[in-house]
Formats: structure tokens, sequence, C-alpha cells
């Protein structure tokens, strides 16, 4: 490479700040060396494009819903008293536990407004919270970004219609719940969310082991009953009180329906990534590979489809498998094959939880049942 | 907590209140504040996300990974002092999530060599050898050591200045100007195919 002359090397070096200034201008005007070298900068700089969007929104939902709880959850390592009781409700229920609980029956409406939001005259809540006797909920921000604790117990939320840039979200231990218009009811034990029921609209849950499930109305998730019941003994135990809520008492008989899902059609296709590992790498896999995504690209998902499914048959396919079954999958969808699309993204889930492809997939068949069920 | 719901607030369009300072908002994170960590995460997230992307050769664990670099800010675990800019001090903290996870996992760096090619030929008219190019630049920089791929991605790619950049790496600002040269010839090297 040209050695620079000083003055344009100490604005390169400065990150080539804009505007230039008239010295490195007249410098680079006089200098074919500086400009040569330049030009090389930027050509190389030219070889390496922003790259798409990396975060969707729902995953800056999701980071920026985490971020808030472990914001909240060093915070109150050493809560002030007066935060904790400004938000709250005086309690009622001979329930053993050491919060402020509600009062009321289930079916007086609380507006979980504090003084301090009243005193600036903030707008109204985005929710209106119904506690259950006994239940526990905290109100932690204002609109335009709104979120509730759940402590204990149950509660419904009837949230109205959120205007663009208003979000509402629930906290549950380390369960997020984001919500569009909508109405549902929370259930949690002792910090920790044990169901949730949607009536109408569409919930976001976001689990503390990193899963996404979406629920729309009519659908209920359940925490795996036998960890609840388990639990419920713990606490009994430790307690040594029986007033505490029962899961399977408050939980209504719902059909149960664990649906893993983020479903958004309009995404675009996104191109596989690819694992540069010699020892996944037969002969002609890239080849092949690039060849079956080339079909599926030009508008052939039934050739696709075909290609990569002789793909899979390959044995020394190794973490490569769950590329190929992912853009099974995908050629399958858009060849109306949605059973064996169905199938595919089912073996990723399965065979490859731990691949970048897992949450798509998982996220991909929500879809396809969403669809299923709109059809049908 | 006033301060919370007035960082919180910025969030939303149409707001009144004048927009906090980078660095009011980072001092509200040293303060525990709990809405300033989101906050910085929607204000920085672009360049912090393209960094991660960047230095990780793309995959699935850009979101974890940019995730992790605010969580250590909302954990209150890396405090932002005023010996650097507030973009300096995330993509310190970036970088330093990047290299503890390529240790963690001593994983071979991914290639993203597949969306290499699928951005050059979504691109219209480009040269055929463009696409060619494209996807051997990724690759060379994948092959770049780590302190070589760190100065090239945060100087040439980032904008960084070869001082800001030495505040992230923990270096001279002569030390990461010599690496960025370095890390230049040898990219120019392998996709124009120059011997080095
Ligand atoms: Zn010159």
């Amino acid at each position: 490479m040209s050695e620079l002359h000083r003055t344009v090397d100490s604005w390169l070096r400065e990150g080539r700040p804009e505007p230039m200034s008239p010295a490195v201008r007249e410098h680079l005007d006089g200098c074919a060396p500086c400009r040569a070298a330049l030009a090389e900068v930027e050509e190389v700089g030219g070889w390496f494009p922003d790259p798409p969007e990396l975060l969707g929104p729902e995953s800056v939902e999701a980071v920026r819903f985490r971020l808030l709880a472990e914001a909240r959850a060093r915070r109150d390592q050493s809560p002030p008293p007066s935060e904790v009781s400004r938000a709250s409700w005086p309690r009622v229920a001979a329930v053993a536990a050491a919060v402020v609980l509600v009062a009321g029956a289930a079916a007086l409406v609380l507006r979980l407004m504090s003084g301090h939001q009243e005193a600036r005259g903030e707008a109204a809540p985005l929710a209106v919270v119904r506690p259950a006797p006994g239940a526990v909920v905290r109100q932690l921000e204002s609109p335009p970004h709104e979120v509730y604790r759940l402590v204990d117990g149950s509660a419904s939320f009837s949230v109205r219609k959120l205007a663009a840039g208003q979000t509402l979200r629930v906290i549950v231990g380390e369960d997020l719940i984001v919500v569009r218009g909508t109405r549902f009811r929370l259930q949690a034990r002792s910090g920790r969310l044990e169901a949730v029921e949607v009536s109408e609209g569409l919930v976001s849950l976001l689990l503390g082991d990193s899963r996404e499930l979406r629920l729309a109305a009519g659908q209920t998730w359940r925490r795996d009953p036998i960890a609840v019941a388990r639990r419920a003994v713990a606490d009994h135990g430790e307690e040594g009180d029986g007033a505490g809520l029962d899961a399977e008492r408050v939980t209504p008989a719902t059909e149960e329906v664990t649906r893993p899902a983020v479903p958004r059609r309009t995404r675009r296709p996104r191109a596989p990534a690819v694992v540069d590992s010699p020892a996944v790498r037969g002969p002609g896999l890239d080849q092949a590979f690039h060849e079956a995504w080339g079909m599926l690209r030009s508008g052939d998902p039934r050739a696709a489809a075909a290609r990569f499914d002789e793909l899979l048959r390959r044995p020394d396919l190794g973490e490569r498998r769950a590329d190929v079954l992912f853009w099974s999958a995908r050629a399958h969808q858009d060849a109306g094959q949605s059973s064996v699309a169905r199938e595919r993204l089912g073996d990723i889930v399965r065979s490859h939880p731990g691949a970048w492809h897992a949450a798509e997939a998982r996220s991909a068949l929500g879809e396809a049942s969403a669809a299923d069920g709109g059809t049908r | 907590m006033v301060m919370g719901e007035d960082v919180l607030r910025l969030r939303s369009r149409g707001q009144s209140a004048p927009p906090l300072s980078d660095e009011a908002l980072a001092r509200a994170c040293a303060g525990g504040d709990p809405g300033a960590a989101s906050a910085l995460f929607d204000r920085f997230r672009g360049p912090v996300a393209r960094t991660i992307y960047r230095l990780v050769g793309g995959g699935s664990d850009v979101e974890d990974l940019v995730q992790s670099t605010f969580l250590e800010v909302a954990r209150g675990r890396s405090v932002w002092d005023d010996r650097a800019s507030v973009l300096t001090w995330l993509l310190a903290i970036a970088t330093n999530v990047v290299r503890h996870h390529r240790r963690a996992t001593g994983r071979r760096l991914r290639l993203v060599s597949a969306m290499a090619w699928a951005r050059a030929e979504e691109r219209p008219a480009a040269r055929p050898e463009a696409r060619i190019e494209l996807a051997r630049a990724q690759k060379a920089l994948a092959d770049l050591g780590e302190e070589l791929r760190e100065a090239f991605v945060l100087c040439q790619l980032e904008g960084l200045s070869a001082r800001e950049a030495a505040q992230v790496l923990g270096t001279s600002e002569a030390a990461v100007w010599v690496r960025v040269s370095k890390a230049r010839k040898a990219i120019r090297a392998a996709v124009l195919g120059d011997e080095p």
C-alpha cells in the first residue's frame, strides 16, 4: 500500500470525518498516491455492505422487555419502600404472604394509577386490570410503555386498542407477556407464571427459557401441570397456610394449546447461514445446497423441495442437516405441501433444538397452524 | 424514580420532552434507572448489532450477543464513565461479549457465505465478479485473526477513529492503525488475488 501523507493519514485515522476539511481536500487533489490510498480504503469498504435489519420487531421487543425486567430486578434488590406500596393494593384475602394484596372482588375494576401520575395529569392507563381476590399486581411503568408485574394469584387484563408507540407488557417472574389490544387472564404463584388464557386479541408470551409463544383468542397456555402441582405442594408445606390460590381452581378447563409461534407472513426469505466446518462439509454439498436454494429463489419450489429432500438422504450433513431441513420445509410450504413442511420443521425442533433455525422453525410451525385454524 | 418514567417516555414518538443526551442516558443506567438500558438499546442497537454481526460473521448468535451486551448494562456490570463516548463504551462491551462467546463455545467463525451470495444476487447489474468479491471478502474477514478483525470492523466498517477503537480494544492508537492496515491488505489480497 502506498505511504500516506500526513494530512490524509490523520483524516483516515480519525475515521474519515465528514465534511472533509479543505486541507485534506486540497492535499488529495494534488497527491496521486493519497488518492490511490483512499480509493483502496473505499474499495475494501464496498465489499462489506451494511447487513439487512438484524433484529426483527419481535426480537427488539423481547430484548427491550428483558432489559426492563433485569433493570427492575436490579433495583428491586434494594427496594425503596414507598415505591413498592405506591402501586400496590391493600390486603384483604387471608393469604400468607409478606406482600400487599388486593382489596375487592373480581368484578371490581381497579385502575392502577399512582398518585404521582395523577398529579402530573398523565394519560389514562392502557389497561383495566381486575385482580382476583388475593392477587398481587403492581404497575411498574405508566403509558406509553405500560408495564405491570403479576406477583401472585390471577388477574384479568382488558387492554384498549394501543396507539402507535404504545406498548403494554406484564412481567411474571422471568416470563414476559406482550400485549396487543386484547383481553386475557394470567395466573401466577409466588412470582411464577402458571397460566395464560386469552379471550380476545393476541398475546405474545416470552418465557424465561427463551421460548416464544403467541396465543390467540380462545387459547390457554399452562405450565407443565406436574411442575405446578409439585410447587403448590412445596409452597403449602413451607407456609402451612391452605388459603393460597390453587392453580387448578383458578385456571378454567379450556382446551390447552401450546402453540409456539411468531407468525410473520410477510417476512422475506432469509438466506441460510452456513457453518463452515470441514467436518460437516462433504464433497459437493455446498454446491448442491446452493443449487437447491437457487431453485427456490427463482420460483421453482417443487424442484427445490425435491433437491433438498435428496440432500437430506446424505449421511454427511452433520450440523448442516438443520439448514437443509429448514429450506426443505420452506420449499414444500411454497409448493403447497404444508404437511411435509410441518414434518420438516418438527424434525428441526426435535433433532436440532440448538440450531439457529429452531426458533424460526417453531415460529413457522405456529404460522402454519394459525393458517390452518383460519381456513378450516 | 421520576427519571425512569422520563427515560421510558423517550421511546414514544411525538413527545414534547427533549431527548436526553447519550451521556445522560448512560448516567441514568449507572444510577440504576430501570428504563435507561432499554432506551440505550433503542438508540444504539443498530451499530451494536452490526458490529457483532461482523465480528462473528453473522449467524443466529447475533441477537443473543446483542442482548448480552445490553444486559451487562442493565445489570450494572459495566458502568459508563466519561473517558469514552457512549457508543465506544457499548462497542467495548460488545467486543468483550463476542470474545467470551467465542472462547466459551470454541466455535469456528460462522461464514455467511450464502448470505453474501444472496446479497450479491439482489444487486441488479452488478458486475458478475462483484458476487465473488463479496463472498471472498466475507471469508477473508472470517479468516483474519481476532485482533485484526476487531480493528478492521471498528475502524474501517464502523467508522470509529483509531483512538476510539484503541479505547474499545484496550490498546494503543498506533497498534490499532497497524492492525487496520494489515487487515485491509490481507482482505484486498484475498479478494483480488494479489500477492500480499
Ligand atoms: Zn499525499
